[in-house]
């Protein structure tokens, strides 16, 4: 008759439980996210002294490949204002449009996130009041570069927000250079 | 209990989706706006001795021709208004000059600055004025289409910055087409403007009975002439807003434009024009 019967079988714990991160960053949404962002464009180098600093608006659009890895696309305009000392083309309005797409890279910690991006693409002048002052060619050129984001998740599974730092080559501006400063907000579908 | 409704994930996709194509689109459209101005600069500075002699330089834009379409239009509003109807219109293609006067002699001195310029119709050109006045042997009066009022005194070195205005380019239009086209005085028309004392346009199609349109032509070259009572420079830029895209060109460094001649029949450059001259007396 007893042999009839499995012997009982009583769990035990070996050692304690691991604490459960809160917020867990798994949990929050993955996959199609866009951005908005709001901030400055400085433009340095040789072109620097002849566009003074500009706000800019952004819109990126992306895709998490992984939790650690998205291919985003990425529009950011912004306006500036000429300055050339003495000459006729001081005191323009100029507004600088880049289109570029990145693959970026994420570190995830409960609420924080560390990114690292790189990519390329176009910038569009729009006039061409620089070329007229012998420092474009051409109203559209390459840029390349990568930046730098750390961003704050909410208890949302969808938003989050943050401030993203781009550094962009500009060949075709007289080999200049774009920094890019933004405070973003991050909607994850 | 039911539960409270929620958006499902799809329609909020879709009305992101939606947000997100609009702004794309908007920032699109900023890229190419018609809006954006296209600046044509001169060729060289401009410099004088301080001497009477004036100096000029001549910025000649180019447009597209009309297509045969747009050229049966053309001809059917040419019909309709009773003369001529411009390819380029004044109220679609708008200039505007920037300029930089440096004073580079050693002593104070001041400058005089006018400019002068072209419709597809009429051209103001002053030494053709020069000439018809020598033949009466009278002196030409110190006029042009645009003339920049009370030019400041200049310290040795000190720079003037100044712009010549979308609606002084309108009103020395108006001048040359009422001179070249509709039989305005010469002078009258030129020193006065239009809408303070309309003198000299009694004959221009607003002013007949009754009143027809008057479509004013564009100019499409611009002409500074410049001369100072010390040795100054001279720095101008020609600003374009071309509301129907009809410029040749994009004002891209590798598109100069002084090169009309050169280029194909289709130039506007090749159009013919009169001379404005004015009646001998």
């Amino acid at each position: 008759m007893a042999a009839a019967w499995p012997a009982p079988v009583r769990a035990q714990v070996t050692e304690a439980p691991r604490p459960e991160l809160f917020p867990d960053p798994s949990k929050f949404a993955y996959g199609l996210y866009t951005q908005g962002e709001l901030g400055a464009v400085v433009i340095l180098g040789p072109a620097g002294p002849h566009l003074r600093p500009g706000w800019g608006v952004g819109l990126a659009v992306g895709y998490d490949l992984t939790h650690w890895l998205a291919a985003e696309g990425r529009a950011v305009g912004s306006t500036h204002t000429t300055a050339f000392a003495n000459a006729p083309q001081d005191g323009e309005l100029l507004q600088l449009y880049q289109l570029s797409g990145a693959l970026k890279l994420s570190l995830r910690y409960r609420y924080l996130a560390i990114s690292a991006d790189g990519g390329a693409g176009m910038l569009r002048t729009s006039t061409n009041v620089l070329a007229t002052a012998g420092l474009n060619q051409r109203r559209s050129s390459l840029l390349f570069g990568g930046g730098l984001a750390f961003d704050y998740h909410t208890l949302s599974r969808h938003f989050s927000f943050g401030v993203h730092a781009s550094f962009f080559q500009l060949p075709s501006l007289g080999s200049s250079h774009a920094l890019v400063s933004m405070a973003a907000l991050r909607y994850a579908f | 209990m039911p539960t409270p409704p929620t958006r499902p994930r799809a329609a909020r996709a879709i009305l992101w989706t939606g947000a997100l194509t609009a702004a794309a689109g908007a920032v699109a459209s900023a890229g190419c706006h018609p809006n954006d101005p296209v600046y044509f600069p001169a060729d060289a500075i401009l410099q004088t001795d301080g001497t009477a002699t004036e100096v000029t330089e001549t910025v000649a834009l180019r447009f597209r021709s009309p297509s045969a379409s747009e050229q049966a239009d053309l001809d059917k509003s040419s019909a309709d208004l009773g003369y001529a109807a411009p390819w380029l219109r004044q109220d679609r293609i708008h200039l505007e000059l920037r300029y930089t006067v440096t004073n580079i002699g050693d002593r104070d001195g001041t400058f005089s600055l006018f400019v002068d310029g072209a419709t597809e119709f009429t051209r103001f050109d002053y030494q053709a004025v020069v000439a018809a006045f020598a033949t009466g042997n009278e002196k030409a009066p110190p006029v042009g289409l645009i003339q920049i009022s009370n030019p400041p005194f200049l310290k040795p070195g000190q720079v003037f910055q100044g712009t010549v205005r979308e609606d002084d380019f309108r009103e020395g239009s108006l001048d040359l087409d009422a001179m070249g086209r509709f039989m305005a005085p010469f002078v009258s028309v030129l020193i006065n403007r239009s809408e303070v004392n309309p003198v000299g346009l009694e004959m221009v199609p607003s002013s007949l009975t009754p009143p027809k349109p008057w479509i004013l032509p564009a100019l499409w070259e611009v002409t500074p002439r410049f001369t100072s009572t010390q040795p100054m420079t001279l720095q101008f830029l020609v600003r374009v807003r071309d509301d129907d895209q009809r410029l040749w060109e994009d004002g891209a460094a590798e598109l100069t434009h002084d090169a009309c001649a050169a280029q194909s029949a289709q130039d506007r450059c090749l159009s013919t024009f009169t001379p404005v001259v004015p009646p001998k007396t």
